[in-house]
């Protein structure tokens, strides 16, 4: 595990503002023209587009958090890898836990983040509701 | 953007060159490997299929590196795998791969550590769409 002082203040406030379901906090660690990608989204400088997406995703999982696994590099340009346990609020995905390693590769900008370029593998939601639904499934039938 | 350690080099030019000595012969013994697909390994036997599989499905891949940090004996690289399908239902399709991943490079500069991330999701939706 990775000590929190060896990594950059505005990437743990960027996180325990994730950790917190918080996404105006969130979005306020991003530096003016800032660039946020992952898997299947991409915003430059939208402010209000990443506080839509941070809000929407706080609404939809909670429970959240998060353990810092690596960094690599220091001070204004680094990567970093962590592992998010979350739960599910809504829809398919209530009450389904997931586990999800990412990795980013962050660039500061000032104090706050200029470049989060975030990946992680998508098939893992898909692999956490299955794991939900068969042990939902064994549970009824145990019950039967 | 750092310069890519050599052990990387030769590991990246052996993927695009579906060179499973190569391959292989840029990983520390013992190594840790892993990714979404093939979970955690440190077993030797493990990385040959990462060509196998590899030659089979593509038919042409090709790196472009986005960024390198190299921080001691630990790097991390973030590149786009940009694949040409050969078979199994890639066929005729382009498929980019965003990736990244955190290296650890044992002391005679092999790959001690690969800890690689990539939405495999891109594959099943490339093959949804073509």
């Amino acid at each position: 595990m990775i000590e929190r002082r060896s990594v950059p203040e505005p990437v743990l406030r960027y996180l325990d503002a994730w950790r917190k379901g918080d996404p105006l906090a969130r979005a306020a660690q991003l530096a003016d023209g800032f660039v946020f990608s992952g898997p299947l989204v991409r915003i430059e400088g939208d402010l209000p587009g990443a506080q839509s997406l941070f809000a929407r995703e706080s609404a939809r999982w909670g429970d959240r958090d998060y353990a810092l696994t690596h960094r690599v590099g220091s001070g204004d340009h680094l990567a970093i890898g962590y592992r998010c346990t979350m739960t599910g609020l809504e829809g398919e995905d209530a009450g389904v836990a997931v586990q999800l390693p990412v990795t980013a590769f962050v660039r500061i900008d000032g104090n706050r983040i200029g470049a989060w370029r975030e990946l992680f593998d998508t098939a893992v939601f898909a692999r956490a509701r299955k794991a939900a639904a068969a042990g939902r499934g064994s549970m009824q039938k145990g019950s039967a | 953007m750092n310069v890519l350690p050599p052990a990387l080099k030769q590991m990246i030019q052996a993927l695009c060159e579906f060179d499973e000595a190569a391959y292989m012969a840029a990983f520390a013994d013992p190594f840790v490997c892993s990714d979404p697909v093939g979970g955690v390994s440190s077993d030797r036997e493990a990385l040959r299929p990462h060509i196998s599989v590899s030659r089979a499905n593509w038919q042409s891949f090709e790196v472009e590196m986005t960024d390198v940090i190299v921080d001691g004996n630990f790097c991390a690289i973030e590149y786009t795998c940009c694949l040409q399908g050969r078979a199994n239902g890639f066929e005729g399709l382009e498929v980019r791969l965003d990736c990244n991943a955190i290296v650890e490079l044992s002391s005679d500069g092999r790959i001690a550590l690969w800890h690689e991330q990539y939405d495999t999701g891109v594959f099943r939706r490339a093959l949804a769409k073509g």
